[in-house]
């Protein structure tokens, strides 16, 4: 397996009294990956660092084999990256319109935004809010829509912070189902912020723990594969 | 009185009308300039950070807040100069606005939702994308807010031409602004008051920026 993301001695201050410290941490191609802890460890951080939406003024940061300078805008990188925020914006307009946003951002033709778009549309059973303004649905289906324009553009990672958060027991099933599909017949890589343990159980398969923005532990499955205070782990 | 003026208004004479009319060239042509040139100010203060920001802001904003005879007085002052008459008045007035125009432009921006940048820039957005998208989806409050200096200029200096003309005149408008004398002591108290006014504006800016109430 190849090294998608990998980041390198990250020092990153967040403020007075906290900061995310990494040696080392790679992320390879094809399992799902949980960051985990409480509030405050450092998961939504580490998730932006990824996303290369905050940029790092000590350490590297190398996407699919490539370092992402922090000076300049890593748009063409970005774009092979999907990155859902745990509470997204969501634009003035419709269903559609949101979903096809980071589509039209590239430039993709009309007819392909429209295939792509109604597919996903389809596939979450969204069809009959198309038209829909975005901002009269419910904060479970802002979510879904959310997700939706994240995976628009077939992205290769997936960055997903809390992602089921809002969702209801319906839509969290069709989440979890989706993703796995993803993953196994897509090939997509997700790399996802939560505290679910259920989420973690039926869905991730290596989970890396983070305590006061540092890693503390890294389990696969049910097996602790690396410990140790976030200095020197060459994991996964 | 006031139903008087009224009255007065709806069966005005010709130089009411002309005034009228003088008033909305002189602010028509004032707001195109004024709006060339504050889009792309607003829009860079609105979303991106140099040095000097907060001073620029913290003076359009005082701007924003300008007494109303602060504004009249430096038309007043305009009318009253022979060499800005009247392609100089228009640039005048259209450095009036520009500040105004500026800051709420700027102000709709600043208060947008932090996370529409990051989400747009993890979807793969480029800066100028962001910016457009982020105008596009504000567009409701930033024209809101260009209504609302349009309709204040407009009435500012449809009233300036108006009540000037009453003031000098004795009577309600029978002569064009342009052709009014300078009452100079007036000017003076009208200025030192518009001074004053701007300080207490600065201070309570400085404070609010002190206090982390201002962005």
């Amino acid at each position: 397996m190849s090294n998608l993301l990998e980041i390198t001695d990250i020092h990153h201050q967040v403020h007075k009294r906290f900061s995310i410290d990494i040696d080392q941490l790679f992320f390879q191609d094809g399992p799902v990956y949980a960051l985990i802890g409480d509030c405050g460890a450092g998961k939504s951080t580490l998730l932006r660092i990824l996303a290369l939406l905050q940029p790092v003024r000590e350490g590297t940061i190398t996407v699919f084999g490539e370092e992402a300078k922090a000076e300049k805008n890593p748009v063409k990188l970005r774009r092979r990256l999907g990155y859902l925020s745990q509470e997204p914006y969501l634009f003035s307009g419709t269903v559609f319109e949101n979903i096809a946003l980071g589509l039209e951002l590239r430039g993709e033709e009309a007819g392909e935004i429209e295939a792509r778009v109604d597919n996903l549309l389809h596939e979450f059973q969204f069809s009959d809010l198309a038209n829909a303004p975005v901002r009269k649905l419910s904060r479970g289906q802002q979510k879904v829509v959310a997700f939706m324009r994240t995976l628009a553009p077939h992205p290769e990672v997936l960055l997903l912070d809390e992602p089921t958060t809002h969702l209801d027991g319906v839509q969290y099933n069709l989440f979890v189902e989706y993703a796995k599909m993803l993953n196994n017949d897509r090939g997509v890589t997700i790399i996802m912020a939560t505290k679910s343990k259920d989420l973690i159980q039926r869905l991730v398969n290596i989970s890396i723990s983070l305590r006061y923005g540092k890693i503390v532990r890294i389990r696969t499955g049910e097996h602790q594969v690396q410990s140790g205070n976030g200095s020197g782990l060459r994991a996964l | 009185m006031f139903l008087d003026a009224v009255i007065q208004l709806f069966t005005a004479d010709k130089l009411v009308w002309l005034n009228l009319a003088n008033a909305m060239e002189v602010a028509g042509y004032a707001i195109i300039i004024a709006l060339i040139i504050s889009i792309p100010l607003g829009t860079l203060i609105g979303f991106e950070s140099f040095p000097g920001r907060r001073i620029i802001l913290a003076l359009v904003h005082i701007w924003l807040f300008i007494p109303a005879i602060g504004i009249g007085a430096s038309l007043y002052y305009a009318a009253h100069q022979s060499f800005m008459q009247p392609l100089g008045f228009i640039v005048w007035s259209s450095l009036l606005l520009i500040p105004l125009f500026t800051g709420l432009i700027a102000n709709s921006l600043i208060d947008r939702n932090p996370q529409a940048d990051e989400d747009l820039y993890g979807l793969g957005a480029t800066r100028w994308q962001m910016h457009f998208a982020v105008i596009r989806d504000r567009s409701a409050t930033v024209y809101g807010a260009l209504a609302v200096g349009i309709a204040r200029i407009f009435t500012e200096i449809a009233a300036f031409f108006l009540v000037i003309s009453f003031i000098f005149h004795q009577g309600f408008p029978s002569k064009p602004v342009f052709d009014l004398p300078t009452a100079s002591a007036h000017l003076a108290v009208a200025i030192g008051l518009f001074i004053i006014g701007s300080l207490v504006y600065l201070g309570i800016h400085v404070f609010q920026f002190r206090r982390g109430q201002l962005s």
